[in-house]
This record gives C-alpha cells, sequence and structure tokens, in this order.
C-alpha cells in the first residue's frame, strides 16, 4: 500500500507539486491522468527518492528506506536499454540489482518471454531486436523479482494495439498476485478499461480522485444517447438539453443539465414509437478530465 | 551481495572484457611491432556497409580500429571516398597529424555509433599521448634525472650508494611516479567519463536507482573502474616481474641485465614514498571528477570535452613540477604543493629537493584527504540528480538543475 501525503515539490522557485494527497491499495490498479508536464514523472521521482521533496510518502506503513528497494518495479518513461549486451545479460544485471540469483532470473526470463510473446532468444544482443521487444524486456526487467509495488511511466506508448493488449493483460495478472499498481497515461481508454482507482493532475494539482466508477456515476447520467427521426433543432427544443451534436452513426449525443430530464426525453419520443437506441450514461473519464482541467486553468 | 560490488563487477566487466582495453595496454606494445613488420599493410575487405573508411597515414592508428571489424583503412581521401560513394562504406575519417596535434574529420550522411565512435577515440587519444608527451620537450635537468638512473647503472658494483647516487634516483622515481599519474590521468578519466556518458545515455539509468541509492552506484562506477587500472598496471608489473627474473637466464640480455639490476631493485625501494601516497590520492581525485564530468553530460561524445579541465590540471601540476624543479622554493610551488590536484606533482618534488619537511608533507596529505573525503560525499549526494537530468541543456544548466533537484 502506498499513502502519498500533502506532497509538494518544487524545482528551484518553480513549483511542480500542490499538496497531492492519494492512496493505492494491494491488489488495486491506480491510473494517474494527466497531460504531458503535469506532473505525473515528477510525482513518481518522489516516491521513488529520486528527487527530495516535502510531504510524507508511506509505502506499507513506513517511509521509503532501503528494504524496500528490491520490492518496487518501475518502468521509466523514456525506455531503452543497454544495446550491446545479450538479453540474458541486461536483465540479470537489473534483476540481481533486486537481489535475485542468476539461476532463477534465466528459467524465470524464459517464461516471461514466452508469456509477452517476445520473438528472440535470451542470448540475443538487445540491438538485434524490434523496438516493441525492446520495450518488452524491460517491462519483464521491471517484473521479473515480483514486485509489490509497481510504478509503470506511460507503459503503453509506442506500443502497437496487439501489444497494448499483451500488456494490459500483463499488468491484470500482477494485479490478480496482489501488486500495488500506479501507472501514468495521457490517453484515457486505458485507465477506464483497466483500473480501480484513478488521480487526475492539471499543473501540479490533483482535480479529481477516487474509485473510477463513482467518479463517474458522481457525475450524474448526464449524456444521453438517442436515435430518432427528429431534426437538429427539435432535439435541441427537448427539455433540459444543453447542447446536441449528431454523431457519425447517426445518433444525436445529448448534453443534459441535470440527469432527470432523461426519464421526460424518454417519454416524449418513445410515446407510442419504437425507439432503437436510448442509452443514458455518465460522462466518460475523458469529458470529466477535460471539464476538470478546463476549470482549473480558468 | 552487496549491490555496489555488483556494479563495480558489471562496470569492469564490461570495460576489460572490451577489445579496446586489450589495445590500450598492448598499444605501445604494438605500435612498435607495427611499424618494424607491417609497415606497408594493405586495407583489407569487410564490405558490409556498417564499417567506417578511416584514412591516415599512420598505421599505429589505422591497424588498430580494423582490428575492431567496425573500420576500414584506406590510403587517401579520394579512395575513401570512391568506397563511400559505391556503398561500401557508412563514411569514413580523415586523420590528419601535425606535430602538436591530431584532427579528425568525419564525412557521412548518418552520424557515428556512440560505440564506434568510443572505439575511435580511445585510439586516437593513446596515438595523441604518444604525440603530446614527444611535444613535453623535458628540461635538461629532467631529461637528466630520467637518465640518471641509466648513468648510475654503468658502475654497479659498489654496494653502497653514496648521498648524491641516491638523491637521483629518488629523483628519477619522482618523475616515473609523475608520469604514470599524468597517463592513468589522461587515460582514465575519459574511460570514466565515457563510461557514465554513454550509461547515461541509454536513459537506464532510472530503472537502476529504483534499485540502490544513486550514492552507492556511483561508488561502484568507481571502484570498477579502479578495478581496470589495477589491472592494467598488474599486467604490466606481471610483465616486468617475467622480465625481472628471466633476463638473467637470457643469453645476451643477460650481462647487460646484471648491470642495471642494482638500479632497479633500488628504484623500487623508492616507489614506497611519500611520493606514492600523493599520486594515488590524486588519482582517486581526478577519477572521481571524471565521473561527474561524464555525468554533466548528456551525449556520450561530450565527454571528451567535459575532462579537458581536469586534463589541463594534470598538464599544470605536470609543467609546474618541471619548470618548478629548478626552483622549489618559489611561492608558486609552495602555494601549489597544498591545492589539491595540483599538491600530487608539487609536494613530492619539495619533499625530494629537501624543500618541504615531513609535517608540510603530512599537512598537504591531510588536506588532500579531507578535500577527497568531502568531494565524495558531495558528488554521491547529487549524482543521481546530474544523472537524471538528460534534458539537452549544456553542462552548466544540467549542474545548476542538479542541485536545485536535491534541496527540500
Ligand atoms: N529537474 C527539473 N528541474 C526543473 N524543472 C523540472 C525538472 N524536472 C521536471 N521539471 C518540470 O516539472 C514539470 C513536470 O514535469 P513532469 O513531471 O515530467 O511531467 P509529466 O511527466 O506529467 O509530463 C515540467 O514543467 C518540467 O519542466
Ligand atoms: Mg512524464
Amino acid at each position: 500500500m502506498l499513502q502519498v501525503e500533502n506532497l509538494n515539490k518544487s524545482f528551484g522557485s518553480k513549483q511542480v507539486l500542490f499538496d497531492i494527497n492519494f492512496q493505492a491499495d494491494n491488489g488495486k490498479i491506480l491510473g494517474l491522468i494527466g497531460k504531458n508536464g503535469s506532473g505525473k514523472t515528477t510525482l513518481f521521482h518522489s516516491i521513488l527518492k529520486f528527487v527530495k521533496y516535502q510531504g510524507k510518502i508511506i509505502i506499507d506503513g513506513q517511509p521509503f528506506s532501503s528494504r524496500d528497494y528490491n520490492s518496487v518495479g518501475y518502468l521509466p518513461e523514456e525506455r531503452s536499454l543497454m544495446p550491446k549486451l545479450t538479453v540474458l545479460e541486461q536483465v540479470s544485471f537489473l534483476a540481481s540489482l533486486k537481489g535475485m540469483k542468476k539461476d532463477e532470473v534465466k528459467s524465470d526470463l524464459q517464461d516471461w518471454m514466452q508469456k509477452l510473446e517476445v520473438k528472440g532468444q535470451i542470448t540475443d544482443k538487445i540491438k538485434s531486436l524490434s523496438k516493441g521487444n525492446q520495450q518488452k524486456i524491460q517491462l519483464i526487467a521491471t517484473l521479473i523479482h515480483q514486485p509489490n509495488l509497481i510504478i509503470l511511466d506511460e507503459p503503453f506508448s509506442g506500443l502497437d494495439p496487439v501489444n497494448v493488449e499483451i500488456i494490459k493483460e500483463v499488468i491484470l495478472q500482477e494485479k490478480k498476485r496482489g501488486a500495488t499498481i500506479l501507472f501514468s497515461d495521457h490517453d484515457m481508454s486505458n485507465v477506464e478499461e483497466l483500473c480501480d482507482d484513478v488521480v487526475m493532475i492539471n499543473n501540479g494539482h490533483i482535480v479529481l480522485n477516487g474509485a473510477v466508477n463513482d467518479v463517474r456515476n458522481n457525475f450524474g447520467l448526464t449524456r444521453l444517447f438517442i436515435r430518432t427521426d427528429l431534426n437538429l433543432d427539435n432535439v435541441k427544443n427537448l427539455p433540459g438539453v444543453e447542447n446536441v451534436v449528431l454523431q457519425n452513426n447517426g445518433i444525436y449525443k445529448l448534453w443534459l443539465t441535470d440527469a432527470s430530464y432523461g426519464e421526460e426525453i424518454f417519454n416524449t419520443l418513445s410515446h407510442g414509437k419504437y425507439l432503437r437506441t436510448f442509452d443514458q450514461e455518465p460522462p466518460t473519464l475523458d469529458e470529466i478530465f477535460k471539464m476538470k482541467a478546463g476549470e482549473d486553468n480558468e | 551481495m552487496n549491490k555496489t560490488w555488483l556494479v563495480a563487477k558489471e562496470t569492469y566487466r564490461r570495460e576489460v572484457k572490451n577489445w579496446s582495453f586489450l589495445l590500450m595496454i598492448f598499444a605501445p606494445f604494438l605500435v612498435l611491432l607495427i611499424s618494424f613488420f607491417f609497415g606497408m599493410s594493405s586495407s583489407s575487405a569487410f564490405d558490409s556497409n556498417t564499417t567506417v573508411g578511416i584514412v591516415s597515414q599512420n598505421q599505429s592508428i589505422v591497424w588498430p580500429l580494423k582490428k575492431t571489424e567496425d573500420f576500414d583503412g584506406y590510403k587517401n581521401k579520394a579512395k575513401a571516398e570512391k568506397a563511400y560513394k559505391d556503398g561500401d562504406i557508412s563514411g569514413y575519417i580523415v586523420v590528419k597529424e601535425t606535430s602538436t596535434q591530431l584532427v579528425a574529420n568525419y564525412y557521412g550522411t548518418e552520424s557515428l555509433d556512440n560505440d564506434v565512435k568510443t572505439k575511435l577515440f580511445r585510439v586516437l587519444n593513446a596515438q595523441q599521448q604518444a604525440l603530446n608527451l614527444r611535444n613535453a620537450k623535458l628540461s635538461e635537468e629532467q631529461m637528466q634525472s630520467l637518465s640518471q638512473k641509466v648513468k648510475f647503472t654503468e658502475r654497479t658494483n659498489d654496494k653502497k650508494l653514496n648521498a648524491s647516487d641516491e638523491k637521483n634516483l629518488k629523483t628519477a622515481t619522482f618523475w616515473i611516479l609523475i608520469f604514470v599519474l599524468y597517463f592513468l590521468v589522461q587515460t582514465y578519466s575519459t574511460i570514466m567519463a565515457q563510461d557514465i556518458a554513454s550509461e547515461k545515455g541509454t536513459k537506464i539509468m532510472e530503472m537502476i536507482f529504483s534499485s540502490m541509492p544513486g550514492g552507492k552506484y556511483f561508488d561502484g562506477k568507481v571502484l570498477g573502474i579502479f578495478l581496470e587500472i589495477l589491472t592494467q598496471l598488474l599486467i604490466y608489473a606481471v610483465m616486468f616481474s617475467g622480465f625481472y627474473y628471466m633476463a638473467p637466464h637470457i643469453d645476451g640480455v643477460k650481462d647487460k641485465f646484471a648491470q642495471i639490476k642494482p638500479a632497479i631493485d633500488q628504484a623500487l625501494g623508492q616507489i614506497i614514498s611519500w611520493g606514492l601516497l600523493f599520486v594515488v590520492l590524486g588519482l582517486i581525485l581526478y577519477i572521481v571528477y571524471a565521473a561527474v564530468c561524464g555525468a554533466i553530460v548528456t551525449k556520450a561524445e561530450d565527454a571528451n570535452k567535459s575532462v579537458q579541465p581536469l586534463v589541463y590540471l594534470t598538464l599544470l601540476g605536470l609543467f609546474s613540477s618541471m619548470s618548478l624543479s629548478n626552483n622549489p622554493d618559489s611561492i608558486f610551488a609552495m602555494i601549489m604543493s597544498y591545492v589539491p590536484f595540483l599538491s600530487s606533482f608539487l609536494m613530492p618534488l619539495r619533499l625530494i629537493k629537501g624543500n618541504a619537511t615531513g609535517l608540510e608533507a603530512v599537512i598537504s596529505l591531510i588536506i588532500l584527504f579531507v578535500f577527497l573525503l568531502g568531494s565524495i560525499w558531495w558528488i554521491r549526494k547529487i549524482y543521481p540528480s546530474l544523472i537524471l537530468q538528460t534534458d539537452d541543456n549544456g553542462m552548466w544548466k544540467n549542474m545548476k538543475r542538479a542541485l536545485q533537484g536535491i534541496k527540500e
């Protein structure tokens, strides 16, 4: 478990993180969302004690200490390995720094490479592997020692959709193992799909924090998707409608001022008629984030 | 196992397993052999276009580079250019040699691979050092003191050395130590800086710092490079002892050797001295700062540039001890003999010249030692933030940002 309390971080006179508070639990995945430059990497660097900070960061009840080095796994944002080493040499070296023995590494490495569908042998030079496979090897080096706290800085960037799925699968397995997992992203869809909890950060401030479902539901079912014969103007004039767009798929997307208007609209439209699409949803995380980020900028 | 030790081992393994390490050790001998036997070696035929052409008349540059299989030798620029246009090589380097400096120019479409660059720099640096030494034009007295031992050896059979002989011997031993320090700093400051800079370039450092404190990692790097230095010295020592014990049994060498043996024994006896202590501590100090130089830059190829201040300091030390050797009681000599980096050169000189007392030596040694410990303490602290600055903002901005990073 990881607790961050009243974390403030400045570089010289420039403050980058403001009063950050959140908690990440064992066996759960926490997504850290924020635009570039909002302070995600700096937050991770603080947790890992790469930089000094003000505030408290507590791992399993105690401040970060040397005992934690072997039980964290960290995948940095900028990825590359030492091109001249073989896969085995590279992973063994990193794993040995996490306290693993050579022979353990070798058999585990082979299993991991199979699991992640890495094309290549453990005796191949890193530079002979494709970019995607190199990224996977680096993820293996992050996870091979079965860390309790896993921190992944934008783990999906630069991967094709097939590999994104493979890595999501691995992250879910690590969750089952009981690890505390944090990852950052600027693409909401991965967070929405994988995470139990979400922390949204904008210009160094937390703008939203909580369980993914709660966060969405707290905003109410203010998004309405309908398919109807009415034209745009008529849809706009339905009760409680703030805004409307006609999507490419022929479905109108309505922003309601309050979720309760849904029922009224349903009654108006369905009145003895067949209604092929009527779907009332909370806003997506992405919408919520954009709203929140917008507010914060003003 | 202790993580510092793991890092030292890995650094050592990577450095020593490298072909350029052997090259560095045997280069002085190879250069002799090669210019003797293969004066006219023809260019070989590695045809993969990952090779780079090298144009130089100097076989001691071309041959070792060709050996790495990343380079192809060419007699002149025209030939290299043709090979480049034909796609036989990915580019070529023209090395020009003036009496004081090597100038290398690279022509190609893509910039050079870091690994290839490292090999190139090592060979060129070795050559430049040879040039530098040739240009160092020792003063008459220095030449004398260096050659004294040979003169002395010609009248060997007296068992007891008289006072002036002993002083000459001490002086000779001093110059040897000083030159060894100069060479080791020249060679290993670049190696240290390049090792760290190239590692920093791979950005794997964040993973490492999530496994151990940056200060401990720094210890490991310095230790690894020291093991490399010790390995080189050990290889030389083994070669020397081989010669020392074999020589009396080889006809033709035997008689000459018997003449110089007492001098060698005496000189060896002088090695364990104040001078040695100053040299060893000085070497550690230079290497530690070379690590900082490597950590400041963001590109491996800038490492060479960033260690220049250290190289100039050794030159200052070397040349001041040369020019002040007639005049060791000057105020300059006195001041410099207390300044870390320079005291390793000046204090032993003043001692030998009878110009400084043992107490002064101890004080200077304590200053050096405290400065060294203080430096290590400070560098261990800022090292991770230096390494994690990978934006290309120039050295000073990086240094500034690193210092900000360690503040609360
Ligand atoms: N060492 C540093 N010195 C000064 N400013 C820094 C340093 N590291 C990061 N910053 C600044 O902190 C802010 C947050 O950066 P970062 O944490 O990398 O954001 P993110 O990971 O969300 O893109 C940026 O404005 C960046 O310029
Ligand atoms: Mg980032």
